[in-house]
């Protein structure tokens, strides 16, 4: 009986609570477009139109000849050899050698998570290592591109290390201070609740360093196309910085463009895979 | 009846950074009794969340014997539980799976899941299972700590100013609350806060805490009647007790202000 009374008691409780549920909108509800209201779909139609704006005005000065052809190219050129490349296979040819360097580096940087986190965890390992990692984080690691096609030669090899390095790194600092930045407080209620040093690390500080990994792949998957480019601009037969490093040379500026395009459409897709990783994976942060 | 809770001489000194050695707590003792709610005022920096921290295990004294259930404490165990000032509770983890985490840690999720379901429901947090501590207001989120500290199913609770990031209107609420849940179960409670009306309010006794280093100058067993109504809150006799607390705790408070200002 008692126990009933405090029951509802409870119940009633809960309706000041209910203030935190987001305001519904049934009566006015706006139109929506893929889950969006008009509101919401607004920045993206803003920034749909300003790449049409700055597309045509890039595209009328090409026609206007007020820029020269010879060194830079437009739209109406390069659109059109995009699908060029796209029909005869070079694109393809390109992309399977750069998506697989990019893919053997960058799998292999995710090497760096577990580094990190013991890194993180014993101090002695990281006084051990600090110097090491200080360098290479501080080194211009492009650097080592010669030294590594003496190593690994001029194909796929040499490019699949200096994309690891770059990216590597990146990935082992980030997931470090994702260690040591948990919140003392969490670690100290896990203990309080009899949890041990395993536990503490598994339930506790590995959740935590989530959204730092992510941050450190975002940066790494930046760092890692930096590598295909550079390693394939200065020392490669194939792949599309080689094919941006001879376009360049042949004066080909609308192939070079096209690759171009390319590479951004990646740059940001991957960064965008990454964002919504981030919101899967770690809402609460922002 | 015998005490639940025994503090025997209790002394605590750490080394700061600078290799300082710091008196926090000195000569301390007190016995707590089941099924007691004790409040512990005192100003700020005088010990009282070590003192949570000591009971609960998460500190080691440096001299004398902690002493719960007949047991000297060496380290966390289920018999007690901490609710901390703020909140700690798992980002990742909905409210469900974060009032979880004392069994789980002890590898029986599944017999507790009902007993969470309850406290739950208890701290009025129904149909919010779901909800990550991101989603939830700051009452939400400390009713929430209170489950998770209740789920655990200890004979103690230990709160270390459970309220204090909690907004006024809540606050009180939450007292009330607390007040409830504390007699539908019976729990002993230890209660650390620095609002002297929050510890007459609420408490069987209050302990008086002095400046660091931290220990009992004085105690106050508040004999009003549960539930404390409004009535209560304005009656001459609580007006004496507030009274009485503030006067005895006025010249450690201001111990500590002119540590500050000189």
């Amino acid at each position: 009986m008692a126990n009933q009374q405090t029951d509802s008691l409870a119940e009633s409780r809960t309706t000041p609570t209910t203030i935190n549920k987001p305001p519904i909108t049934t009566s006015s509800r706006p139109k929506t477009f893929l889950g969006r209201n008009l509101q919401e779909w607004l920045p993206t139609i803003v920034g749909i139109a300003s790449i049409l704006v700055v597309g045509g005005l890039w595209e009328l000065a090409g026609q206007l000849k007020i820029i020269d052809s010879f060194v830079l190219s437009w739209p109406s050129k390069f659109i059109p050899e995009l699908f060029r490349i796209i029909e005869t296979g070079q694109l393809a040819a390109d992309l399977a050698v750069s998506g697989l360097e990019f893919l053997g580096g960058f799998v292999l940087s995710l090497l760096g998570i577990p580094l990190g986190l013991a890194i993180g965890k014993w101090r002695v390992l990281e006084w051990i290592l600090d110097p090491y990692i200080a360098v290479m984080n501080a080194l211009p690691l492009v650097a080592l591109v010669p030294l590594l096609v003496v190593i690994f030669g001029l194909g796929i090899a040499s490019k699949i290390a200096i994309i690891f390095l770059l990216a590597f790194f990146t990935v082992v600092i980030s997931t470090a201070a994702g260690v040591k930045t948990t919140d003392p407080s969490l670690i100290k209620a896990a203990r309080s609740f009899g949890g041990t040093e395993l536990q503490i690390f598994t339930k506790v500080i590995i959740p935590s360093c989530v959204p730092f990994i992510i941050a450190g792949l975002r940066l790494a998957v930046g760092k890692a196309l930096i590598g295909v480019v550079i390693g394939e601009l200065l020392a490669s037969t194939q792949g599309i910085g080689y094919s941006l490093r001879s376009a360049a040379e042949l004066f080909r500026t609308a192939n070079f463009f096209a690759n171009l395009l390319v590479l951004a459409v990646f740059a940001v897709f991957f960064n965008w895979v990454l964002t919504v990783l981030e919101k899967r994976l770690a809402p609460w942060k922002d | 009846m015998e005490p639940n809770i025994q503090l025997k001489d209790i002394n605590l000194v750490y080394k700061t950074r600078n290799g300082e050695m710091v008196d926090a707590i000195t000569n301390l003792s007190v016995d707590i009794f089941p099924g007691e709610f004790v409040s512990v005022v005192g100003p700020s920096g005088c010990g009282k969340s070590t003192l949570i921290q000591l009971i609960d295990g998460l500190l080691k004294p440096t001299s004398g014997e902690i002493i719960v259930n007949k047991k000297r404490v060496t380290g966390p165990s289920p018999d007690r539980a901490v609710v901390f000032q703020d909140f700690a509770l798992m980002p990742w983890r909905d409210v469900n799976k974060n009032v979880l985490l004392g069994p789980e840690l002890r590898g029986k999720t599944n017999s507790f899941k009902e007993k969470a379901m309850d406290t739950i429901r208890m701290v009025g947090l129904k149909n919010f299972e779901r909800k990550y501590p991101y989603q939830l207001s700051g009452g939400m989120k400390q009713r929430a700590a209170i489950a998770r500290a209740l789920t655990n199913e200890p004979e103690i609770l230990l709160m270390d100013e459970p309220f204090a990031a909690v907004d006024a209107q809540m606050r009180e609420i939450m007292q009330e609350e607390l007040i409830r849940i504390w007699q539908a179960t019976g729990k002993t409670v230890v209660f650390i806060t620095h609002s002297i009306d929050e510890a007459v309010y609420m408490s069987n006794r209050v302990l008086l805490m002095s400046a660091r280093p931290g220990r009992f100058i004085d105690e106050l067993k508040i004999e009003l009647p549960y539930p404390r109504t409004l009535e209560v809150k304005n009656s001459q006799l609580y007006f004496e007790y507030r009274t009485h607390v503030w006067e005895h705790l006025k010249t450690e408070v201001h111990k500590v202000y002119d540590t500050q200002a000189s």
